[in-house]
């Protein structure tokens, strides 16, 4: 039997999101159009992480709907290299208003004599349905709402005998269905907040999950994407995560299962502990980052469960997604560098003049070696302090 | 004696950026001056705190010292405990829960027999 998926990348329908449920709060981390399909795991977006684990179970097609405001080309990352799946996806791409009505006609397309079955998979969590066998199990039935352990996923199997209940299912949008349930995913995780993005990571570091991080394992338990910049004295303790063209700073630490996505910057003396920071996002200098998902200027703390806002660009800020700005920012920033140094001699030589004249006369005064005879004056004594043993 | 001087504990506004930090400074500057000042900075309205923030807070804390006094934070919002874990400050200050459990911590050093004498005296 042909078995196709059917992937749906909707936006949240919550714009904003509490402490508590921060299933909107990572959306703000997402890149592109706010998904969670592309919210990126280990370099690439989770619906791509999904065809990877759905290939291993006997999928043969895969089929994307995207909402997306602007139609435009499908992200380089669906193009090749879907792990087991050899394939291209066929990637849709449509507004809000017709996203739901697009995906009927596209399973009503895909259940059409001779295809077999269709996957319909809501692209806003994580599961894998184990071994290449699975789909056999409920091969046999017309319709079913698959669940994991913790009880329903939004993943239903339909067959071209149950078309019009998979047709009403997805015209309420996933909402309500009275489809028989069956226990069939071996592992999910519903990314519903911080806490879980860690918890996948932490999975995929251990070896739990269909998927390896992407890039080259440049020591045991380290993937490096292309284009890193790791700096001769940072430390990367594995497992960890670096992502294409991400720049790693002097002595900073990156360490316990942390993941830096593609085109971030961790500033000098930094510690990523135990966290994830999203594509584009730059984490200041002399920072400790623990247990956290950090991006677009929010952190949300995984082990307390909150999120905040980080409004100063020194902690923590946004790195454009365009190219172009990013070159003229490092231009910029190459070429204000050694006026800048100049600058900061100039500044600190007057400080150090006017720390010296703001000496209390108790310390100023000369010391015992000043009153010998043959010794210079006490003021040479304390100037040639400055410069340390000399 | 030692339990007469005060503590002073001051609120700190909901926005600490540069501007509101040199306000704020400019403010507790006098309390700072004292001798041996003992001061409560209760932070449970703060939504905003960014690295100017924290470096007054720090300059606060070097004043205070200098003077062998000491600075506790109180009442810590979400937003200023993600900072200052963020900025590696926390461990630089003692915090409490509550602005008067850091009033109390003042005097809490105090010998056992001091502190006898001022309950018979309460």
């Amino acid at each position: 039997m042909e078995v196709t998926a059917l992937l749906l990348i909707e936006p949240e329908r919550n714009p904003r999101g509490s402490a508590a449920n921060l299933h909107s709060d990572l959306l703000s981390f997402c890149s592109g159009e706010r998904a969670m399909g592309n919210l990126h795991i280990m370099g690439h977006p989770l619906a791509h992480r999904l065809i990877e684990a759905l290939a291993l179970t006997g999928v043969h097609r895969f089929l994307i709907v995207s909402c997306a405001s602007e139609p435009g080309p499908p992200p380089a990352e669906y193009k090749d290299g879907l792990g087991n799946f050899r394939g291209v996806p066929q990637w849709l791409q449509s507004n809000q208003a017709e996203f739901w009505q697009t995906a009927e006609e596209q399973l009503a397309i895909a259940l059409e004599p001779p295809s077999g079955a269709v996957l319909v998979v809501r692209a806003n969590a994580y599961f894998e349905l184990g071994s290449a066998t699975a789909l056999a199990e409920f091969s046999a039935l017309p319709f079913v709402h698959l669940q994991d352990s913790a009880g329903d996923l939004e993943v239903f199997w339909a067959t071209a005998k149950a078309k019009a209940q998979g047709i009403d299912l997805l015209r309420a949008q996933m909402r309500q269905d009275s489809a028989p349930r069956m226990k069939a995913a071996t592992y999910g995780n519903r990314l519903r907040s911080a806490a879980d993005l860690r918890r996948l990571t932490a999975d995929a570091f251990n070896l739990r999950l269909a998927f390896r991080p992407t890039g080259r394992e440049i020591r045991p338990g380290v993937w490096a994407g292309e284009g890193t910049h790791i700096h001769r004295t940072a430390r990367i303790v594995a497992p960890a995560y670096i992502g294409d063209h991400t720049k790693i700073r002097a002595a900073a630490l990156i360490t316990r299962g942390s993941s830096i996505e593609h085109h971030c910057e961790v500033d000098c003396g930094t510690v990523v502990q135990a966290s994830n920071v999203l594509p584009f996002t730059y984490v200041g200098a002399g920072l400790e980052l623990l247990h956290s998902v950090a991006g677009a200027r929010h952190i949300a703390n995984a082990a307390k469960g909150r999120t905040t806002e980080i409004s100063d660009a020194k902690l923590l800020n946004e790195i454009s997604g365009a190219p172009a700005v990013r070159l003229m920012g490092s231009a910029g920033r190459l070429a204000s560098f050694l006026p800048t140094q100049m600058f900061r001699g100039i500044v600190d030589s007057f400080r150090k003049r006017l720390k010296a004249k703001a000496f209390p006369t108790e310390v100023s005064k000369s010391s015992m070696a000043g009153h010998l005879p043959g010794t210079v004056a006490s003021r040479t004594v304390t100037v040639a302090r400055d410069h340390g043993n000399e | 004696m030692e339990t007469s001087r005060p503590v002073v504990i001051k609120r700190m506004p909901s926005r600490v950026n540069l501007r509101e930090a040199k306000s704020f400074f400019r403010d507790v500057q006098p309390f700072l001056k004292a001798d041996r000042p003992q001061l409560v900075f209760d932070m449970a309205l703060i939504e905003q705190l960014d690295s100017a923030g924290i470096e007054m807070l720090l300059e606060c804390m070097a004043e205070c010292m200098k003077r062998d006094g000491d600075l506790k934070l109180a009442s810590l919002s979400p937003q200023a405990a993600t900072v200052l874990e963020l900025t590696r400050t926390d461990r630089l200050f003692e915090i409490f829960d509550t602005s008067t459990d850091a009033a109390r911590s003042f005097s809490s050093f105090l010998p056992n027999a001091m502190r006898q004498q001022q309950e018979l005296a309460a």
